[in-house]
Order: C-alpha cells, then sequence, then structure tokens
C-alpha cells in the first residue's frame, strides 16, 4: 500500500515543486524523485518473483495432497481385493 | 506370507501435519510478506528489488538444511536398512529441488533488474545449478532405478549432492564471483541493518516453518507409496501361490 502512495507521490512531488515556483532541476527535488523511482522501477519484478515462489510451494502442495488421495483410494482398493482373495482361498 | 491388510493403520485419517504447525507457518509467512512489504527499508543501491533477498536467502538456507536431512536420512539408511530412513530421505530431498528452484528463480529475477542478465556462470550460481542438477537427477533415478536397488543407489546420490552443499556456501567466499559478497559470516565489511538482519532472521524462520510442514506432508505420501507397492506385490506373489 506505501509503495501504491509513492507511485502517486511522484506528480504530486513534481506539481508541488511546480507550485512553489522551484526550478524542476531543484536538486532536492531530482533526488526525491529518484528516491521514489528506486522504489517502484522494479516493482512488477519483485511481485513476479513473489507469485513464482508462491505458485510453485502452492502447486507442490497440491500436486503432494492429490497423490496422497490417489494413494489413499488405491490403498483401500487392492486392500479390499486382497482381502476377498484371502476369504475366496479360505 | 500375510494377507495384505497389515498396513490399514495408513488409512487412518489423522493429519501427517498438525493444524496448529500449518497455522504457524501460514502466519509466520504472512508476518514476513508484511516485514518485507511494509516495514523493513529500502536498500540505497539497489532499491526495491532488494526486497528478494529476504525469500531469496531463507529458501537456500532452507535447502541446505533439507540436503543435510536427507543426506544423513540416507546414511542412516544404508547403515541401519530401515525403509522410514529413506522415506525421510526422499521427502527432504524433493524439497531440496522445491526450494532451491524458488532460491535460482528469485536470483535470477533480481540479477536481470541489477545486473541487466538473467543469468552468470560464475562459481555461486554454477554450484547452485550443479546442486539442483543432482537433486533432479536424484528424482528421476529414484523413478528409473529398479526396486530392490532403488534407495541404495539413491541414498549414494543424495549423500554427493550433500558433499556440494559446502562447496555452493564457500563458493563466494574462496572465489571471485559476480554474485554479491556474503553479508553474513563474510568479513570485515560485510553485516546487514538491524532491521534488515531482522527480516532475514524472520524469513529463516518462517521458511523453515513451512519447510516442516512440507517435509512432514511428502513423507506421508512416500510411506502410502511403499504401502501401495508393498500391495501390488503382495498381490502378485498371491497370483502365483494360486497358480502354483
Amino acid at each position: 500500500m506505501r509503495r501504491l502512495l509513492h507511485i502517486a507521490l511522484i506528480p504530486m512531488t513534481l506539481a508541488t515543486a511546480a507550485l512553489a515556483q522551484t526550478p524542476a532541476s531543484d536538486p532536492k527535488v531530482l533526488d526525491s524523485v529518484h528516491d521514489v523511482l528506486l522504489e517502484v522501477e522494479h516493482l512488477p519484478w519483485l511481485f513476479c518473483a513473489f507469485g513464482i515462489a508462491f505458485l510453485l510451494i502452492f502447486g507442490y502442495l497440491y500436486q503432494i495432497s492429490q497423490k496422497e488421495k490417489t494413494l489413499r483410494r488405491r490403498i483401500a482398493e487392492m486392500q479390499e481385493m486382497m482381502e476377498e482373495r484371502w476369504k475366496k482361498k479360505g | 506370507m500375510s494377507n495384505g491388510t497389515a498396513d490399514s493403520t495408513l488409512l487412518d485419517n489423522k493429519p501427517a501435519v498438525p493444524m496448529w504447525m500449518f497455522g504457524l507457518a501460514a502466519l509466520l509467512m504472512l508476518v514476513q510478506l508484511y516485514l518485507i512489504f511494509c516495514w523493513v527499508s529500502t536498500e540505497a543501491t539497489m532499491g526495491i528489488i532488494q526486497r528478494v533477498f529476504y525469500f531469496h536467502v531463507p529458501a537456500a538456507m532452507v535447502a541446505f538444511v533439507a540436503s543435510f536431512v536427507g543426506g544423513i536420512a540416507a546414511i542412516l539408511y544404508l547403515v541401519k536398512r530401515d525403509s522410514k530412513y529413506d522415506d525421510l530421505s526422499l521427502a527432504a530431498n524433493e524439497t531440496v529441488v522445491l526450494f532451491e528452484i524458488i532460491n535460482i528463480v528469485m536470483g535470477s529475477i533480481w540479477g536481470h533488474c541489477f545486473w541487466g542478465i538473467w543469468w552468470t556462470w560464475d562459481a555461486k550460481l554454477t554450484s547452485a545449478f550443479v546442486l539442483l542438477f543432482i537433486y533432479a537427477a536424484y528424482i528421476v533415478i529414484r523413478r528409473a532405478a529398479p526396486v530392490e536397488a532403488r534407495a541404495s543407489v539413491c541414498a549414494v546420490v543424495c549423500i554427493l549432492g550433500m558433499a556440494d552443499v559446502p562447496l555452493v556456501y564457500m563458493s563466494n567466499r574462496i572465489f571471485r564471483t559476480q554474485h554479491p559478497s556474503p553479508v553474513i559470516a563474510g568479513g570485515k565489511n560485510s553485516g546487514l541493518s538491524p532491521d534488515m538482519g531482522m527480516t532475514l532472521g524472520f524469513g529463516v524462520l518462517a521458511m523453515l516453518m513451512l519447510w516442516l510442514c512440507i517435509l512432514l506432508l511428502r513423507k506421508r505420501v512416500a510411506r502410502l507409496e511403499r504401502a501401495a507397492e508393498d500391495l501390488t506385490r503382495r498381490s502378485h506373489e498371491l497370483d502365483d501361490f494360486q497358480r502354483a
């Protein structure tokens, strides 16, 4: 949320500087804009990195849970079948 | 010959991971995300992309821990020949692949933003890639090897993987690498500001908790896989017995 506020702050900083009749090349203004740009420049890549990480984690968890379900079903079926065969065998 | 019902305890509905453990892992992960995105200060040179560090490094640490757990379990299997150690080794080694992929992908994205390249074959990155490659090979060998020799062959492969971990850890201490110098135990000029150190420490804790949950889940599945294989084998034995 704070980052989004920072994005909104870029035009506001520039507008404030203009209203105060400060030259746009004022080092203080440029520094402030640079700081904000540094913050937001790679924001999409940051979200992309965390998105991939969580996708991998949840994907793996989902795969494990599906595998467990399948195995449980298969074991139950096989146990039932084996019991029947042993009963028939006496 | 048993009648195949001895493994009925496998189908109990007791969860592999207690709910409190899952809850704690989720809570720690949420707090970690809050710390990363809203609390910790932005690094002056790299900017916001440096925040991947608080996930990239814990993922690597967890992969190292998993590798040691898998390796020690493999050694115990070779000594005691108890299949529970093989199950633990399999579970731990699969998590090495998961966390190494996370580590490498996040590092690669950081490299793209900061270096302007996705990948370079320097010592740190190459040794990390070799680690991932060994454990990926472990999974492939596990599926391809004959059942009777599988556990022993895989144990040897994962012991090799474990031996690569110190190399990955030491590579940017021994060699000159493009990868940033170590910030923990990296000498005089290394170190982190307190808020960054705290976020990293918390990240390691959160990631370890998450790993423990995944490990226990995977271990349960490994046990079920073994039980299914056992039942199949018994079924074949019964077929042979009836034919005879």
